[in-house]
């Protein structure tokens, strides 16, 4: 052991309710901006008056295209930066995410193989959130039983997404007409999003989101360790598992409408870290406005950026979150990234 | 009083324990010593109910620790591992988990929590870092900090596994004498300990093992009557009047 591997001058984000409250409001007020652009700008901008007359193309655009794709991009954007929280915090791990370990890719492989198999029978939502669970629990079942460390399991998990992924390709290739086999499936994106899609994910999300909230004390006590998790009364296998299953509810039924979206389940829980703090009463709400400000953010970009082309949300994002990722972790290198 | 009875423990199929008896009364401050690998952190960690025993019972004043829940337990005993994660939380944060087993359904802190958080803080003298980094602290820094939020747990009982190693010398005195003060006020203390001249000199009993079996349980002062140090740790040992000294053999 190290005396003073730190310097004791290094802050901490604030600790008191003020001050985090002060960073979820201005999270909140994020939010509420990039709703705003989101609903306003596109390869057709909206003005707002046109809207009040609740006549017209703009309105009709509005509707049908811009509300529900503001509402998924939100919606998807807050899930997987929570699924992400509780998964680094399952895993202990924070290298992992939904996207890392394979839940998203598992997701959309069971989605794809529910509209391929019996198209128009099965709704997605449940699909996906199944094919989420399936591999979220064999992860951390890996990581139970094998005793893998935490760099073998990211590994583990990158072979688990890598043979998912493949499956994926191979649906898309063999029913190429389904909707969701689209390149905007496969790469992330909200172009082509009904309202109704988005609905049908809703009670998924909302019980995930729900159930990340009530674990949020047991998952501060979880990162003491296991051993001082046991010895503060916590049923840790049973925290576990159920922060496993609002992970994958919230991850599943994000990609089930949005596809693969990566990166914001392992960006956005890092930045919230920074501004708020490893409270997971805290973190958690702040990770979701977080996420669904970056992902509304990015879409906005996609959407704009080589109008009236657009790029699928997940390259923009990409291109955003690595090189931001990157300044992260150099920045912090001092620190442990893994701590 | 802790009752270990014919425990056999260890790790899936391995057992480790092979069949042990013995008996700390309430308000103890007992050592577990033995050589590398005899099964000290097992047992620690059987009586404090980290593993279940393959066989044979533990009981806390005549209860089956089988039998208690863990919310239940965790107010009763708290346990100290050795090897922790150092999570970048506020020092106060750290002490306040310690009130996690008290709390009820809102897990939110009530006014008698941020006494009890207080208290430990100032018992182990850390009151000064409370908004201080845990990653920021030296390693004996930190382990008044986990000291302090088994003692914001409030329980009887205190498991602690190798408390004072990687600590400087100065540190690990403070912490015995900590510890002791805390037996004094009424705690039972059970500890791994691998410095054998701070087990005598601190313990009121101390518990020897040798390759999972049980060879002592006793005073200090009754194990100086045997032989039983120099033949289990392989030295020759001298004690004077309230320390002792190893010397190699030959």
């Amino acid at each position: 052991m190290k005396y003073l591997q730190n310097s004791s001058t290094r802050s901490l984000p604030p600790t008191s309710a003020k001050g985090r409250v002060s960073v979820l409001f201005l999270l909140f007020l994020l939010l509420n901006l990039a709703t705003l652009l989101s609903l306003r700008f596109g390869s057709q901008p909206l003005a707002f008056d046109e809207l009040l007359s609740g006549t017209g193309t703009a309105y009709t655009i509005f509707l049908y295209i811009r509300w529900p794709r503001t509402v998924a991009a939100l919606l998807a954007g807050g899930a997987l930066a929570t699924a992400g929280v509780l998964i680094q915090a399952v895993l202990n791990n924070s290298m992992a995410s939904p996207n890392v370990i394979g839940v998203n890719a598992s997701a959309a492989f069971f989605a794809l193989l529910a509209v391929s198999l019996f198209p128009g029978k099965v709704p997605l939502a449940p699909a996906a959130f199944l094919g989420a669970l399936i591999t979220a629990l064999f992860i951390y079942g890996l990581a139970l039983r094998a005793g893998l460390s935490r760099s073998s399991l990211i590994l583990a998990g990158i072979a688990v997404s890598s043979i998912l992924n493949a499956g994926v390709d191979a649906i898309s290739l063999l029913f190429p007409d389904e909707s969701i086999g689209s390149t905007a499936f496969l790469l992330g994106g909200f172009s082509g999003i009904t309202i109704k899609r988005v609905g049908q994910a809703v009670p998924f999300l909302s019980v995930g989101f729900l159930l990340a909230l009530f674990l949020a004390a047991e998952l501060n006590i979880l990162q003491l360790g296991e051993e001082s998790a046991i010895s503060l009364g916590l049923s840790v296998k049973r925290t576990r598992f159920l922060a496993t299953l609002a992970a994958a509810l919230l991850a599943g039924s994000a990609v089930s409408f949005a596809g693969l979206l990566g990166f914001v389940g392992l960006l956005v829980p890092h930045m919230a870290r920074r501004l708020i703090g490893r409270d997971h009463r805290w973190l958690i709400p702040a990770s979701a406005l977080l996420g669904a400000s970056f992902v509304l953010l990015c879409d906005v970009l996609s959407r704009i950026l080589f109008a009236p082309y657009e790029l699928p949300v997940g390259i923009v994002m990409s291109l955003l979150g690595g090189p931001f990722f990157l300044y992260l972790l150099l920045r912090g290198k001092r620190r442990r990234v893994n701590d | 009083m802790i009752e270990c009875k014919n425990i056999c423990a260890g790790y899936r199929n391995v057992t480790i324990l092979h069949d042990l008896t013995f008996t700390i009364p309430t308000g103890g401050l007992v050592s577990i010593i033995g050589p590398n690998g005899c099964g000290k952190t097992t047992l620690l960690r059987t009586m404090a109910k980290q593993i279940p025993p393959q066989s044979g019972t533990v009981l806390y004043d005549g209860v089956d620790i089988a039998t208690i829940s863990r919310k239940d337990l965790a107010r009763t005993a708290a346990f100290l591992p050795q090897v922790r994660p150092i999570p970048s939380i506020s020092v106060q944060a750290l002490v306040s988990h310690g009130r996690f087993p008290h709390l009820g359904f809102s897990r939110t802190l009530r006014p008698e929590d941020r006494i009890a958080v207080q208290r430990a803080m100032e018992q182990t003298g850390i009151t000064p870092w409370a908004n201080r980094s845990l990653d920021s602290l030296s390693g004996g820094e930190r382990q008044r900090v986990y000291l302090a939020m088994a003692l914001a747990q409030e329980t009887d009982i205190i498991f602690l596994d190798e408390p004072t190693t990687y600590l400087d010398l100065h540190y690990q005195f403070d912490l015995l004498e900590l510890l002791q003060q805390l037996q004094r006020s009424g705690k039972t203390i059970v500890m791994v300990l691998h410095d054998l001249s701070s087990a005598l000199r601190y313990s009121t009993q101390v518990v020897l093992m040798d390759q999972g079996q049980l060879l002592f349980s006793d005073s200090p002062q009754a194990l100086r009557n045997t032989d039983l140090l120099a033949q289990t740790f392989h030295v020759q040992t001298r004690f004077f009047d309230d320390h002792v000294l190893f010397e190699p053999l030959g």
